[in-house]
Parts: C-alpha cells; sequence; structure tokens
C-alpha cells in the first residue's frame, strides 16, 4: 500500500513533467523511424529491418528510461521528499520498489509507443499474444535490473552530474555492444566476445525471435528469464543494502 | 518518562570529523527542548540521527523507550521531523501533500480525511487550499510542513530551526502554534535554533552545545544560577554611537563583557552595584545620552555567550 503511494506520487509528478518522458523516447524514436533505413543495406538482409531492429530498440529505451530514473533521487533530495519518506516507517524496500514500478510505468508507456509505431511500419508479432506477453515479461524483468542500478548508482554518486555523465558512458556501449542492430554473423571477430558477454543480446535476441520465429525457443527463453531475475535480485539487494547504509 | 536518552553518542564522519563526542542527554515526554549552540556545533547531526536519517558511530538512544539501532521502524511510527529546509511536493496541492504525509505512516482515508481538516483548521491554512502550493509564502509553506509532520500525530517532533527566514510576524505565529501543539497533541518537541529569544520564550529545557558535546542543560532558571554575574543593561539615545560608549568602556577593568543589541549594550560586571555606579560615573563623564540604565537577570543570550566563549578562551 505504501509502495502504491510512492508510485502514484511518482506518476502524478511524470505526467505533470512530461518532458521527462518525451526526451527518453526521442532518441528510440529516431533510431526506429530513421536509422533502420539507413542501417538496412549494410547490415542485413531481410523482409522487414524495423521488425529485425524492434528488439534491440526497446531494449535501448529501457536503457533510456529505466537508466535514467534514478535522477529523480536528486531532485527528491534536494526537495526533502527523500528526507521525508526516509525517516516514515515505510520498508526501505518500499523505497526501491516505488521507484522500480514508477520506471516501468514510464517504460511501458514508452514501449507501447514504439510497438504502435512499429505496427504501422508493418511489423507483426509472429508467435502471437503469447509472444508478446514473453516479451512484456523479458521487457519487465530489464526494467528492474536497469532501474535498480540506476537507483543504487544514484545513492553512489553524490551529485546529479556525476549520475549523468555514468549513465549516458554507459548506454550506448551497451546498446552497440550487442546484437541490437545486426546479426551476430556480421559482428566483427573482436567484439564477438563482448557481445556474447553482454546480458542484454540474450533479451534482444529472444524478442527477436519472438517477433520474426513462428515457434518459440523455451529453452532460450527461460535462460533468459534466469539470468535477468538473478541480475535483477542482485541489483535490487545492491539497491536497498546502498540506501540503507548510506550516510 | 523520557521521550529521548541519549547515552555516550559519538559520530564520526568517513572524512575523519567527529561531529558529535560522548555526547549525554535526557528530554522528558511532553516538553518543548530546545538545542542551542554556535554553527557547526553539531546540531544539525544530532537531528539527523535522532531521525534515524543518519547512524551513529557509537553510544546509545532510546526514543519513547525503543532503541534507535534495533527498532528504528518502531521509531519511526512516533517521530516526525520539520527540517530546515522545506520539504513540501511543489508538484500536489495542500490536501495531496497531507494526504501523501498520512499514506507514508499507513493511515486509512477516513483518518487522513479528519486529522487532515482539523490540522487546516489548527494552522489556518483553509483560505489557501485552493491555491497552487508553489505560490505559497515562506510562512504558510512552512505552516504546511509542520501540519503535514503532525498528520501521523507524532509523540517526539523534531524541529531544526523551524523560523529560519520568516518575518517576526510569522515568527510569533509560529511560535504561538508550537506551544498550541504541545498542549493540544500532548508532543514532545525537539527544537533547535538560532534565536535565543526563542528558546527563551518556548523551552522547558534549553541544552547548549558546542563542538559536539553538551556544555550546559537545565531550565532558564537553572541556567541562571551558573551565571551569577550581573548584567548592567544601558539603552542609548538614537543619535548616539554605542562604539563610543564600548570605547570608553572598554579602558575599564571590572568589565567582563560587552554586548552590543541595536542601541543597547549588556554590560556583563562584577559587583551589581558598585559597577552599575561606576557605568552612570562614566555616562555622565564623558557626556552621552542615553534613555535607560538598569540592573537585570542574565539573559539566555548572556549564558549562551559565557558558556561557549569560555570554550574558546580554553
Amino acid at each position: 500500500m505504501r509502495i502504491f503511494s510512492i508510485v502514484s506520487r511518482n506518476v502524478k509528478w511524470r505526467f505533470k513533467n512530461m518532458e521527462t518522458i518525451i526526451m527518453t523516447l526521442i532518441q528510440p524514436l529516431i533510431w526506429l523511424l530513421l536509422f533502420t533505413t539507413i542501417f538496412q543495406s549494410e547490415t542485413f538482409i531481410g523482409d522487414n529491418y524495423t521488425a529485425y531492429t524492434l528488439p534491440g530498440i526497446l531494449i535501448l529505451v529501457t536503457l533510456t528510461s529505466s537508466g535514467m530514473s534514478g535522477i529523480s533521487n536528486y531532485s527528491w533530495k534536494s526537495d526533502g521528499i527523500f528526507y521525508r519518506i526516509f525517516i516514515s516507517p515505510v520498508k526501505r524496500s518500499s523505497i526501491v520498489l516505488g521507484h522500480i514500478f514508477d520506471a516501468a510505468i514510464l517504460t511501458f508507456v514508452e514501449v507501447i509507443i514504439l510497438f504502435i509505431v512499429s505496427f504501422i511500419l508493418s511489423v507483426k508479432i509472429a508467435t502471437g499474444i503469447l509472444g508478446f506477453l514473453l516479451i512484456i515479461g523479458l521487457i519487465f524483468l530489464n526494467v528492474f535490473f536497469v532501474a535498480s542500478l540506476s537507483y543504487a548508482l544514484s545513492i553512489i554518486f553524490k551529485t546529479e552530474n556525476s549520475f549523468l555523465a555514468i549513465v549516458n558512458t554507459l548506454t550506448l556501449p551497451i546498446f552497440f555492444v550487442s546484437t541490437s542492430l545486426m546479426s551476430y554473423e556480421y559482428i566483427p571477430v573482436g567484439y564477438k566476445i563482448p557481445v556474447s558477454l553482454n546480458p542484454f543480446t540474450h533479451v534482444i535476441n529472444c524478442i527477436r525471435d519472438l517477433i520474426l520465429q513462428n515457434r518459440i525457443d523455451w529453452s532460450s527463453i527461460l535462460g533468459t528469464f534466469l539470468l535477468f531475475l538473478i541480475l535483477g535480485a542482485l541489483a535490487f539487494i545492491l539497491a536497498l543494502h546502498l540506501l540503507k547504509t548510506r550516510n | 518518562m523520557e521521550a529521548i536518552r541519549i547515552n555516550k553518542l559519538n559520530k564520526t564522519f568517513k572524512n575523519g570529523k567527529k561531529a558529535i563526542s560522548n555526547f549525554n542527554l535526557t528530554v522528558p515526554q511532553g516538553e518543548i527542548f530546545s538545542l542551542l549552540g554556535p554553527n557547526g556545533a553539531g546540531k544539525s547531526t544530532l537531528i539527523n540521527i535522532l531521525t534515524t536519517y543518519i547512524l551513529p558511530t557509537s553510544g546509545e538512544i532510546t526514543i519513547m523507550g525503543y532503541d534507535l539501532r534495533n527498532e528504528s521502524q518502531r521509531i519511526r511510527n512516533c517521530i516526525s521531523c520539520v527540517a530546515q529546509h522545506t520539504s513540501i511536493d511543489k508538484h500536489m496541492s495542500l490536501k495531496e501533500n497531507l494526504e501523501f504525509q498520512g499514506r507514508l505512516f499507513g493511515l486509512d482515508s477516513s483518518t487522513i480525511y479528519a486529522r487532515s481538516e482539523e490540522l487546516i483548521q489548527t494552522f489556518h491554512l483553509a483560505k489557501y487550499c485552493d491555491y497552487k502550493v508553489s505560490e505559497y509564502s515562506g510562512g504558510v509553506t512552512r505552516r504546511l510542513d509542520i501540519a503535514m509532520s503532525l498528520i501521523s500525530h507524532p509523540k517526539v517532533l523534531f524541529l531544526d530551526e523551524p523560523t529560519v527566514g520568516m518575518d517576526i510576524e510569522s515568527r510569533q505565529i509560529l511560535w504561538q502554534m508550537i506551544r498550541t501543539i504541545q498542549e493540544k497533541f500532548n508532543t514532545t518537541i525537539f527544537l533547535t535554533t538560532h534565536y535565543l529569544e526563542e528558546a527563551q520564550l518556548l523551552s522547558n529545557t534549553i541544552c547548549i552545545m558546542k563542538e559536539g558535546q553538551p556544555l550546559i542543560q537545565g531550565s532558564l532558571t537553572e541556567l541562571r544560577q551558573y551565571f551569577n554575574e550581573p548584567v548592567i543593561r544601558v539603552e542609548l539615545t538614537s543619535d548616539e554611537n554605542p562604539a563610543t560608549l564600548l570605547e570608553h568602556l572598554n579602558t575599564h577593568s571590572y568589565i567582563k563583557n560587552i554586548r552590543i543589541e541595536e542601541n543597547s549594550l549588556y554590560i556583563t560586571v562584577e559587583d551589581r552595584t558598585r559597577d552599575f555606579a561606576r557605568t552612570n560615573t562614566i555616562l555622565n563623564e564623558n557626556y552621552i545620552d542615553f534613555c535607560a540604565v538598569e540592573i537585570q537577570k542574565p539573559s539566555l543570550s548572556d549564558i549562551f555567550m559565557k558558556f561557549t566563549n569560555e570554550e574558546e578562551v580554553e
């Protein structure tokens, strides 16, 4: 119930500050509408490059929106909201979860917009409703992991500028060092190992299969779910620990 | 029963700065307790520890009988704090702010509604309900801040320099409200302030601290017993410069301390009768125009100056 109060407060704030939604949506939308056309001939042979790159762009949107979500902690601190909530009897885990669910709502608003634009650009999900639900589940686990990490970073870095610098430094390399824009075969040899080690590569591959293939590769899906459950739990524990021991 | 008990509290920050050192303190329940000290004395650090915002390095603290280290959630249920900077959500309305605060304490809608109405009346906020919170003046914002802190009916309310930056009228309204809180809600109030007049007017007990340690604690009457030196107040006429009199007085060894407030000089002396006469002589011999000269009981300012300056000398 107290999580709901925090989330509800954050969502109200979010929709009164629409620029926070628009700013994190612009980059993925540009990728989807513009760059898919530019890169198509060089890196992909197939029917619909937009459908092919949509998974990578969905992950980019989770990285930008959930990755940036920790920034609200700085305005919380400067406005005294952080202090007010911290000294109230709200469980520390509820404070972190309230932040994650707020990031999830923001991300899913943007994901829905990206799906609508993609559907207009003739993208179809080959595995149907079940595939769509699995995509939503995978994205949620991504958000949980990234938003927890973002919260942890907002506790570690004392200033907003340091936080922004680190998030901006990490986001695009993570996006590029993955299979978001090109299939594994096209990736230069030297990059293949980091691409394989990037956990987001596995989510992108899973979502891509769900969009393009007619069958569901359950072993791959369950493996990725498990991977992100573990990563999400570890990131959440880290964020909680940092919040409890912050000084 | 004691609302707060602090035993051998120490706080050292990661950079090695020792903010609180071997601090002992008790605050009886239902009192207005004022903590005074110069800048950097450790007042805000102490409040941050007592409100569970930061952890102490060592020492024992109990609030309403609960141990701060092991029962912090229970403590959070019975305290509230009005911090130096207001913590109102400018994106929400007055009632939404009160509701949000109530939700943080797990109150149900009907309780929040009833308490909000009561607080809006008590703090004369009704006429501001329809305005945006971002348009409120400093005084109204502070009143809402305090009202929010009271929605949970805290047993202990921390007020960290609540009147900083307020005009005299708003400050006096707030002082009246602090008294009302104590009487109406039987709340223990732990107040830190820079304004000695504020502490003198409101407090049952006063503690003066410096460099992370308490120097003295007691009621104003008790504190006066530590300060037996008489004080002579000389009020000058508006066209007279206090610096001129100060220059003449400084040549006399019977004067222990001089404090200037506006056009008045508060002179701490050794002997009440003898030095009163001497001061009058100095005023007459030097043709200094004054409106009044009188022997006073030491004020809290005199006590504060004595204790904080003594430490500096040592």
